[in-house]
């Protein structure tokens, strides 16, 4: 007996196929994928399957169905359980926060020691050069809008920025508090920007120790945060890789060097960091 | 390639399948074939040349076989095939685990050989060995006839819907097929039916559960909660991953004219761990049935025998998954409870209360602990968690990580666990048969809506890879 649903779920297939093929027919003629397909490999890579591993991928990323079904199941996630994807944790009104806000794994103890003691080695040969340290410690953002938050954060955050920052400061460093001063100013501005992890121009200018930011306008680069690389560089406050995934086009900011204060008896490393991107895994020294 | 990709359900199946219907149908198999080559090389080309050469290997001394004037020479020439086949399943897959356990019990844990050293599993080969063995094992037993011609036998070894993870397929059951089947609209229609229930399962249930079971089998000292979601969502992962990619087979096989043995039928609503085996993986424990349990001696050389021919075969079925100690543990932990089983008259067909349902899924669940764990210690972390040895609630390091549409994947799994039976197309008609061929109808027409869905999560995540791979 033939069961009608199955004749019309082969129109839909065949539907689909057909759809497919013609937007693969697209994709295989754009430069990107041409590109992948004649790119020089070594031979042994022809037979590995790292040439078919390229197509693959590049063929995955220049897919026209990709954007708008990305969008569709963010949408349906968001609407059904108020989630975003994967590195979002979603809070109130609209804002966003880091999933490394929130992470803390058994290996966080010991991947924060490890990079405080690279900081200190750094202070350490700065200050055999006779080079003062200074490093502005970002606090977190869910530290400051802890109201925003939507889900509590694992009980081992709290505390952190002092700790991270006395355990800074035994190495001789200047480490200003930024988190009462950000605090504070969090009352009447935003002090970080709500959909992304970098703390924005009225933070940094609220923020005592340090030069406030220049008066002019800051210059959009509709880009991602990591990939600035004009001149006078970019100077981006958080390193963390999750604030590409939150707002792709974030905004940077050109900023001047700091000039040395001309009575300065002696010369100033100032680095910025976050709390959280001492908790990570140490990058390749 | 996997089925689950864009690159094959938008490149190479239209290609493919158009490529297929066009060909006259004396070539169709040499275009199987060479499809099936493309979609194994897309991997690696270098492990294409290993299948191709266990094809040669099979199909010659096949030749040698039924063409060997007694049976004793038949058999050593079935010996040497067998051998043969299994030293390229001993080379690839347990090599590395039997070199590092040798080294470390007589080495200090210094290298072996570089011979043994970081071999690469070629995807599917616990398959496609297993498919060689019961071809040249049937033709022995004149249960087969040896393939009309290489063409045909190669396309059989490398059919790409089964080549990679099953179902375990037998020459003797397809060899008609391949010199003969028929290509209709509406078996074409119901294998894109079976595709799309297979693509479904796979991407809107295995993939939405899988992050929770990933976690909770990776933290240390899991509590009560965490051990027992982590569990439940493996179960739900495992099956609606393997039995998805037992389906979309299928329904590829019969887009090609092909009609395959089903590969699961519910097996959670088992009442016997002798049940389950009959509902789970059905072509690899039937496998293991005709070609180890039987040659074993099976049930005819006493009650004792029984027993151990039951735990044997188990124990060797629970290696086959895998080069580790969880594996083989699994499978003797299957193989105890098959024989305790049969020594307490369990059959596996008869009504059994609701509590051996419970039983059952108990101790199937505790068997999946082993299948998960990466090592045993892992393992015993879990257990001690599911008695609740290390405390009970979630813990908030974790709490946070667990989302809304995980816990629907899951949910959504356990309910279609409940009713599937309920829709089984091959069920015995109870209810009135217009009414069972309504409710099998609404699921069939649900199949183009669910995988439509399932191919835009699909190309929105990419990452779909199936777990059996790894076997």
């Amino acid at each position: 007996m033939q069961n009608p649903a199955n004749l019309a779920n082969g129109v839909v297939m065949i539907g689909l196929l057909v759809a497919g093929a013609g937007m693969s027919a697209y994709v295989f003629v754009t430069p990107e994928l041409r590109a992948a397909v004649v790119k020089p490999l070594a031979p042994y890579q022809y037979v590995d399957g790292k040439i078919t591993a390229t197509i693959e991928s590049t063929y995955e990323d220049e897919l026209p169905l990709r954007p708008p079904s990305s969008a569709a199941l963010n949408a349906l996630t968001f609407t059904l359980f108020g989630e975003g994807r994967k590195g979002v944790v979603i809070g109130k009104a609209g804002w966003l926060f880091s999933a490394e806000e929130y992470d803390w794994t058994p290996d966080s103890a010991a991947h924060l020691k490890q990079n405080l003691s690279y900081v200190a080695e750094v202070a350490a040969a700065l200050k055999a050069r006779g080079i003062a340290l200074e490093i502005a410690l970002l606090p977190e953002k869910a530290d400051i809008y802890a109201d925003h938050l939507t889900k509590p954060r694992p009980l081992a955050h709290e505390g952190k920025y002092e700790r991270v920052r006395d355990a800074l400061a035994a190495t001789g460093a200047t480490v200003p508090d930024l988190r009462e001063s950000l605090e504070a100013a969090s009352l009447t501005q935003t002090v970080f920007f709500p959909t992304d992890t970098h703390w924005s121009v009225a933070g940094a200018a609220s923020s005592p120790g340090l030069s406030p930011l220049p008066s002019r306008p800051a210059t959009p680069c509709r880009r991602r945060a990591s990939t600035c690389k004009s001149n006078p560089p970019c100077r981006t406050k958080a390193t963390s890789k999750a604030s590409s995934n939150l707002a792709p086009s974030a905004p940077c900011f050109h900023r001047p060097k700091r000039p040395s204060p001309p009575s300065s008896p002696t010369p100033r490393a100032v680095r910025s960091m976050t709390s959280s991107a001492t908790a990570r895994a140490p990058a390749t020294r | 390639m996997v089925f689950s990709s864009s690159i094959f359900l938008f490149v190479f199946l239209p290609v493919l399948l158009a490529v297929y219907y066009v060909t006259p149908p004396r070539w169709r198999n040499l275009t199987i074939l060479i499809g099936s080559y493309i979609f194994y090389g897309w991997w690696r080309l270098d492990f294409l040349a290993l299948l191709i050469a266990t094809t040669l290997w099979n199909y010659f001394l096949g030749l040698r076989i039924v063409a060997a004037p007694t049976r004793q020479r038949a058999k050593r020439w079935l010996t040497l095939a067998i051998v043969g086949n299994l030293a390229v399943l001993g080379y690839f897959k347990y090599s590395n685990f039997f070199a590092s356990s040798f080294s470390d019990a007589f080495m200090g844990g210094a290298p072996l050989s570089p011979l043994f050293e970081g071999v690469i599993l070629p995807i599917g080969v616990s398959f496609f060995v297993f498919q060689a063995i019961s071809y040249v094992v049937d033709l022995y037993r004149g249960d087969a006839k040896h393939a009309d011609n290489l063409i045909d036998f190669a396309a059989f070894k490398a059919l790409f819907p089964q080549l990679v993870a099953g179902p375990v397929l037998r020459y003797k059951d397809l060899e008609d097929q391949f010199a003969n089947r028929t290509h209709t609209f509406e078996k074409f229609g119901e294998g894109a039916t079976r595709f799309m229930q297979g693509l479904a399962r796979k991407v809107l249930i295995a993939d939405t559960a899988a992050p929770i079971a990933d976690m909770f089998f990776a933290v240390p000292d899991p509590t009560f909660v965490e051990s027992w979601l982590g569990l439940t969502a493996y179960a739900i992962q495992l099956y609606f991953d393997f039995s998805g990619y037992s389906s979309m087979a299928v329904g590829l096989g019969l887009m090609m004219g092909f009609r395959f043995t089903e590969n699961f039928k519910y097996p959670y609503i088992s009442r016997s761990v002798t049940e389950f085996w009959r509902r789970w993986h059905i072509s690899l424990s039937s496998w293991l049935r005709d070609y180890l349990y039987i040659p074993l001696g099976g049930n005819r050389k006493g009650v004792a025998r029984t027993y151990i021919n039951l735990f044997l075969t188990m124990l060797l079925g629970g290696i086959w998954h895998g080069a580790n100690w969880t594996f083989v543990i699994w499978g003797a932990w299957h193989g105890g409870l098959l024989a305790a089983e049969r020594a307490a008259g369990i059959k596996g067909n008869e009504k059994r209360p609701i509590w051996a349902w419970a039983g059952t899924l108990l101790a199937v669940l505790i068997g999946w602990v082993l299948f998960r764990a990466v090592d045993m210690s892992s393992a015993i972390d879990m257990y001690s968690g599911m008695l609740g040895l290390h405390g009970f609630a979630i813990r908030d390091l974790y709490a946070w990580q667990v989302s809304g549409l995980s816990l629907l994947g899951i949910a959504l799994g356990v309910a279609v666990c409940a009713v599937e039976p309920w829709f089984d197309p091959q069920a015995p008609a109870t209810s009135p048969q217009p009414f069972l061929t309504r409710r099998v109808a609404y699921l069939s027409m649900a199949a183009s809506v669910f995988g439509v869905l399932a191919i835009g999560k699909l190309v929105a995540e990419s990452d779909s890879p199936f777990l059996y791979f790894q076997f």
